[in-house]
């Protein structure tokens, strides 16, 4: 079992490198896993000869002509307007230099005072906009047929940690955490259980997931 | 069966010698004391780069320029604070991203679909003929933006896994599973061609 999770394992972690060695930018020693893992994985060194193949296709698509003169000009007007100091208004005669400390420092507090006043009342409205939590288990009850993912988070794992790998999988919560902490999952896009078991076992190798897998009985809501 | 690899660049730190990592570096120290002609020099450097960047996330021009121009004015203003700490075009890169993404907020872009910029791009190019690059283009343009972007990146651009990550401000686990489902998409979309073939 132990052999059989090992080579399931480095078999994901292969296929997951194959576009970085495709493009030559591996370190050594990822290299060789990949060399190694191939000699043994038809359908890694295939995916791989894709991959080769998508990388040098991508590389001779044609440049997209874009004028850069023109561009450059025009940024460099920008660069030179925004250089420009204000032009200033000939005083007729300066003030006293004790007059013109005492302006300043009015100045500075006047703008001081503006910008508090900005920054709570923006505050406020932001306060008053939020809502003071958002759940990450928001669909509607529904009844779902089917394979379903269940997954178990790391015990250290955030709540902004889970949400942002909710997202990444473009997935929710419909149910859960059991007693035993383990969630249900929908995915936002429909899958068929092949593609539904790739994506769960990709899940699987992420760090703040401990357990996933799909289960054949649906999830009544 | 024979498998050709490429073997990783040496070495493989971002003031790497005699490459153009170590040239941009020059460039950018002399941009910071604001000498115009360096920046020209880099603005023409990069100017292609992120076209052809830029236009994977969107086929206006006027977004295009705009991100590109917004991209290098923010070089001009921050070379000096630039420390080395990743490639040059990592750090332009990740500014020309998050530059492309406020744009496109702005100009509210969500599909690049009948665009007749991209129609007479396309009209250009495919001179051949080359059903397979269209097909391509047509499955890249399906993908989402991040997926693309991650495509574009490792392949045209040719970024390691992490300085995409730094590219994108996201996990490197993200990158990879970005990635994972592009691949699975473009593989789902390409089928029908390869199929024929």
């Amino acid at each position: 079992m132990d052999i059989f999770h090992s080579t399931r394992t480095m078999h994901r972690e292969v296929w997951d490198l194959l576009p970085w060695l495709a493009n030559g930018t591996l370190d050594e020693a990822q290299v060789r896993r990949c060399e190694v893992h191939m000699q043994k994985c038809s359908d890694c060194a295939r995916e791989f000869e894709a991959q080769q193949a998508l990388q040098q296709e991508l590389q001779a698509a044609p440049a997209v002509s874009h004028t850069p003169h023109a561009s450059f000009r025009k940024l460099m007007a920008q660069i030179e307007a925004d250089e420009v100091p204000a032009p200033t208004v000939e005083a007729i005669a300066a003030p006293p230099r004790r007059v013109r400390w005492l302006a300043a420092a009015v100045i500075v507090q006047t703008v001081g005072l503006i910008s508090l006043a900005s920054f709570m009342t923006w505050k406020l409205h932001e306060i008053r906009e939020q809502p003071r939590y958002t759940t990450l288990s928001s669909a509607p009850a529904t009844l779902v047929r089917g394979p379903v993912p269940r997954v178990v988070f790391d015990n250290s794992v955030s709540v902004a940690e889970v949400a942002g790998l909710l997202h990444t999988y473009d997935a929710q919560i419909i149910a859960g955490p059991t007693e035993a902490g383990v969630y249900t999952l929908l995915f936002a896009q429909q899958q068929d259980e092949r593609s539904l078991s790739e994506s769960v076992a990709h899940m699987r190798d992420n760090p703040h997931v401990r357990f996933a897998e799909v289960t054949s009985v649906g999830a009544p809501q | 069966m024979t498998i050709s690899v490429l073997r990783p660049k040496e070495p493989q730190s971002a003031a790497d010698s005699g490459t153009s990592n170590e040239r941009e570096l020059r460039l950018l120290a002399r941009v910071a004391q604001q000498d115009r002609e360096a920046f020209r020099e880099l603005y023409f450097i990069y100017h292609r780069r992120l076209s052809r960047f830029i236009t994977r996330l969107t086929t206006r021009h006027d977004v295009i320029e705009e991100v590109i121009n917004d991209t290098l004015w923010t070089v001009w203003k921050k070379a000096g604070d630039f420390r080395a700490a990743s490639q040059v075009s990592t750090w332009v890169l990740g500014i020309a991203y998050r530059q492309a993404l406020t744009s496109l907020r702005r100009a509210n872009v969500h599909v690049l679909l009948d665009d007749p910029a991209r129609d007479h791009l396309a009209a250009e190019d495919v001179q051949a003929t080359d059903e397979l690059r269209e097909w391509l283009d047509e499955a890249l343009e399906q993908l989402p933006l991040e997926q693309r972007t991650v495509i574009e990146l490792t392949y045209y651009l040719g970024h390691s896994c992490e300085e995409i990550a730094a590219i994108m401000g996201c996990p490197v686990n993200t990158v990879k599973t970005r990635m994972f489902y592009a691949r699975r998409k473009l593989k789902a979309t390409l089928a029908p061609q390869t199929d024929r073939e």
